[in-house]
């Protein structure tokens, strides 16, 4: 089993490998010469235009500043920014936590949410509470989370008056503060994704429930509720485990636009901000760390599935 | 034995049964209505086909153009003369929405197309030809590992804002996705026995690729390139309301609830109608997508599975 | 002996008493009649042996026996006696205690009737905790350890920790059928086709199991199969079956020695011959394909692959199960005239 474990820590470099080099292409691809970003409107001599290039190292031949570039990458150097005047680093650290309580605590509603409608639309398949979640699901795929958020504010915030509107409290300001901050944002990050997991739990459900020794374990005696419990959540789950990684990432990238929707200062934000403004430092630093973090949930996530199975465990 | 050309002759009906075959012959049409039989194909497309008409149409439906300034009547709410209100410039919302819904469908269309041909190519030969599989399945891996629509910002902040490269955004995130469809089919097929046999026969690998591979994954292709359809129109209205979509002043459906944002409050007309619009197109393609599943591969229908499996 | 199998002789030797039973789907497409009409008997102590090609309904007979039929199907209509008790009038925890006790299943594909997550000795001590409430663990323990042995499989202690994937195909099956046996006095084992996904030698060994069983502890045994060799070797009745109908019931050796169902004579003819005559000529098929369930002529369901068909005699109502002579009955108008 472990030699299994080591493989897929193997396989994991190439792939944030090819993720990182990526980043690095796609941030030196902009055309002009990335130093009139940074400098603006601004009147600036030509001398010390070139005197910032060659500071930057932005002269030297591509593959070497990637070679130059990459170890510094990897071990949190990621260089410095003149819009913030502050290392990239820094920045990115300010902000992360935001961005990881979001979606966290998106990642874990979607869950405790989705996984007992799904698994019960299962069992009732056809019936109303299967219907019903089924058509629910197909509206709230659907609906784009930055719209919904907008929804939310109008009813929840202008018109009821329940909760803050945006911003973002740190909790020492108190409990209320930072949670009634963050219900509205987190709940319109989710709802697509609720409805996403509902299907897939549903139909891995279903997909166990339909297996021969489900009518086997019937055909023992067994009482509906053992056969459900201990014989088809068991392996249902062992391919719903699979998909929470995916739930995170998506929640990742989902907070990008939510934060923009709810004015929270995330990281998200930070790239989408960065993005418009050219900040290039900014832009390549800030999604490196975002990738990073959803290729070692995936990984962690990988690691957790061959252990629990057996298929694996006992080879 | 007291009949051997009878005996021959019912021998030659049984083996004639390649289903294959027969099917192309004779069923087409009762696919087709087969197709409109599916209650989640027709619902989606009632809802689709009026927003693609109305894309296509929307000259005829409605007189203002979506770009034409009126301060008369800045942030009026619905009437009969403006049915969506109009916004600050006092441009008629309706035909914003209206004429915004050829850029995000276009915008969308565009990029599948790119998707599903560069999706085929490569998971084509990844699944064809072993050295190729190595390396296109971790680049498809290390593409679909960035979360969200990072990967569409970074390629936008890279390459500047524009419809083309909102396009091309679009297509380098979704790709990946087609691959591994594309892979997995194109896999699977390989094993069955008639690619075997047709090779015997001496017919050439391009021809068994084309000809006996490819048809296979049509199924699976459709089907995933209408969800991709769905997350386009979705993903461009995010990048457009982030500002790094479809630039301005071009109606986007994104663009549109961007510029609404300051008056959520005076007049929340101005989010809440382009917002429909998305939902509804979205939902719409998700159905038909649903309902071509439903169609074109009954074996992922569990019903089915069960009787006919249990039966023999 | 002589008389229909639907008369109400009330058979006190008999294990289980089929009549009248119909199951059918309620598909989108259609209903289809699985099970249309089916009577047959076991004897306590007799191998009966139900063959039929895929598709006839063999598998969805034997399951309606222990009411496992799926949504969208229902049984709609008959009488299932174990040994007196009407199965269909049973309530849930009825139908449970029955299950895995009194009767036991065995199915097809061993590999995907076992759960892949749990080991062998769990899934079949499970059986015993679900029926023998009071039973202690030492005691299940080696209750398993002792079944795996009466079932033939090696070295048992080590086995029982094993899991599904770590057996092969033969042995699984022999844990299936330890699983049926598991509660100690089975009335009746039904067997799915249990041989049909082992190889030959394997097969010989779990037929000879069954029949050591039936030696043994008298065991009563409904065999379901398409392999006619599998029936000859171990069957004492037969019962062939046909798109949801019985169509020919007898002794064994009356079968083989004189097949009246022209469907029975078609099977019998296609099996391969030896012999240096049999080489000459082509393997005989029976003409046609098994009708459509969804679109069914009313008459005989056999019509449009039968040699002896006469429109006027075999359509327009289906045909009932006749006696032709002792222990032996045929559905079909025209058997008089195949037997000449």
């Amino acid at each position: 089993m472990w030699t299994y474990v080591v493989r897929r820590l193997i396989a994991f470099v190439p792939t944030a490998f090819i993720a990182i080099t990526l980043i690095f292409i796609l941030t030196r691809l902009a055309p002009g010469n990335p130093v009139w970003a940074l400098i603006g409107d601004q009147s600036v001599p030509a001398e010390k235009i070139d005197e910032v290039v060659k500071e930057l190292g932005l002269d030297r031949p591509i593959w070497l500043q990637y070679v130059t570039w990459l170890p510094k990458a990897l071990t949190g150097d990621l260089g410095y920014s003149l819009f913030y005047r502050k290392p990239v680093l820094e920045v990115i650290l300010d902000r992360f936590p935001i961005t990881l309580t979001i979606a966290g605590f998106s990642t874990i509603l979607t869950i405790l949410l989705a996984l007992p409608i799904g698994i019960l639309s299962a069992i009732r398949q056809n019936s109303i509470t299967d219907n019903l979640s089924m058509v629910f699901s197909t509206v709230w795929i659907s609906l784009p989370s930055f719209w919904l958020g907008f929804l939310f504010i109008i009813v929840f915030s202008v018109f009821l008056r329940w909760f803050p509107s945006s911003g973002y409290r740190e909790l020492s300001f108190g409990a209320w503060p930072w949670f009634s901050r963050l219900v509205l944002p987190v709940l319109a990050l989710s709802l697509a994704h609720i409805a996403l997991l509902v299907r897939m739990t549903r139909s891995s459900m279903l997909e166990v429930l339909g297996n021969e020794y489900i009518v086997a374990a019937r055909a023992k005696g067994l009482t509906e509720v053992k056969v459900l419990y201990k014989h088809a959540l068991r392996n249902a789950f062992i391919s719903i485990i699979t998909v929470i990684g995916l739930i995170f990432a998506l929640s990742l990238g989902g907070s990008v636009i939510i934060e923009s929707v709810f004015a929270i200062p995330g990281l998200g934000q930070l790239v989408t901000t960065a993005a418009l403004r050219r900040d290039y430092p900014i832009i390549e630093g800030g999604i490196l760390y975002l990738t990073f973090i959803s290729l070692a949930v995936n990984l962690l996530v990988d690691v957790s599935y061959t252990l629990i199975n057996p298929k694996i465990t006992y080879e | 034995m007291s009949n051997p050309a009878g005996a021959l002759e019912s021998q030659r009906k049984t083996m004639s049964s390649a289903p294959q075959i027969r099917r192309k012959r004779r069923t087409r049409l009762a696919d087709l209505r087969r197709m409109f039989r599916n209650r989640l194909f027709r619902l989606g497309m009632m809802i689709l086909v009026p927003i693609f008409c109305a894309a296509v149409f929307a000259p005829m439906l409605t007189s203002y153009d979506p770009v034409q300034l009126d301060t008369s009547s800045k942030l009026s709410a619905m009437s009969w003369k403006h049915p969506f209100g109009t916004d600050e410039y006092g441009r008629d919302l309706f035909a914003r929405v209206i004429y915004g819904s050829r850029i995000s469908l276009r915008v969308s269309a565009l990029s599948c197309v790119l998707t599903a041909v560069f999706g085929v190519l490569l998971g084509a030969l990844a699944g064809y030809y072993k050295p190729c599989d190595g390396l296109i399945s971790r680049v498809m891996d290390g593409l679909m590992n960035f979360p969200g629509i990072i990967l569409g910002i970074m390629v936008i902040a890279a390459l500047g804002q524009s419809e083309a490269n909102v396009i091309l955004s679009m297509t380098i995130m979704y790709t990946p996705r087609i691959v591994r469809v594309v892979r997995a089919s194109v896999l699977e097929v390989k094993t069955f026995d008639f690619v075997d046999a047709a090779r015997v026969v001496g017919i050439s690998e391009l021809r068994i690729l084309t000809s006996h591979i490819l048809p296979h994954i049509i199924a699976p292709l459709t089907v995933q390139i209408t969800f991709g359809f769905a997350w386009g129109v979705l993903v461009e209205s995010g990048l457009s309301f982030l500002g790094l979509g479809t630039p301005p002043p071009a109606p986007s459906w994104g663009n549109i609830i961007s510029d609404g944002r300051e008056f959520i409050r005076t007049a929340p007309w101005l989010m809440v109608f382009p917002g429909l619009m998305i939902s509804a197109a979205v939902m719409g393609l998700n159905l038909i997508g649903d309902g071509l599943r439903d169609i074109l591969d009954p074996r992922l229908r569990n019903t089915a599975r069960r009787i006919g499996t249990a039966l023999g | 002996m002589a008389g229909q199998p639907g008369t109400r002789q009330a058979g006190p030797d008999r294990v289980l008493d089929v009549r009248g039973l119909r199951t059918s789907f309620f598909t989108e497409a259609g209903v289809v009649k699985a099970v249309d009409g089916v009577d047959l008997w076991v004897n306590r102590g007799e191998i009966l042996g139900v063959v039929g090609e895929s598709g006839c309904g063999k598998s969805m007979m034997a399951r309606s026996i222990l009411r496992l039929i799926p949504p969208p199907g229902r049984i709609v209509a008959g009488e299932i006696l174990l040994e007196g008790q009407d199965i269909l009038a049973l309530s849930e925890s009825q139908l449970r205690r029955i299950r895995g006790d009194a009767v036991g299943m065995v199915f097809q594909e061993p590999m995907t009737s076992l759960n892949p997550v749990y080991t062998v000795g769990n899934q079949v001590s499970e059986v015993l905790l679900a029926h023998r409430a009071g039973i202690r663990r030492r005691e299940r323990a080696d209750r398993v350890v002792e079944l795996f042995r009466l079932v033939g499989i090696p070295s048992p202690e080590q086995r029982v920790t094993n899991y599904p994937h770590h057996l092969s195909g033969g042995m699984r099956q022999r844990l299936m059928i330890a699983m049926a046996l598991a509660c100690g006095d089975p009335r009746l084992l039904i067997a799915d086709e249990p041989t049909t996904a082992l190889d030959v030698t394997i097969q010989a060994q779990i037929l000879e199991l069954f029949q050591r069983l039936q030696a043994d502890i008298h065991m009563s045994v409904m065999l379901i199969t398409h392999d006619l060799g599998v029936i000859a070797e171990t069957a004492n009745r037969v019962a062939v079956m046909y798109a949801g109908s019985i169509v020919e019931y007898a002794n064994i050796d009356r079968l083989f020695e004189n097949p009246s169902h022209p469907y029975t004579r078609g099977l019998l003819r296609s099996l391969p011959q030896r012999g240096r005559d049999a080489r000459k000529g082509l393997l005989y098929t029976i003409p046609g394909i098994v009708p459509n369930l969804l679109d069914l002529r009313p008459g005989c369901k056999f019509v449009d692959r039968c040699p002896y068909a006469a429109e006027e005699i075999c359509l327009g109502s289906e045909p009932t199960l006749e006696c032709v002579e002792p222990d032996h009955w045929v559905r079909c108008r025209r058997v008089a005239d195949i037997r000449e």
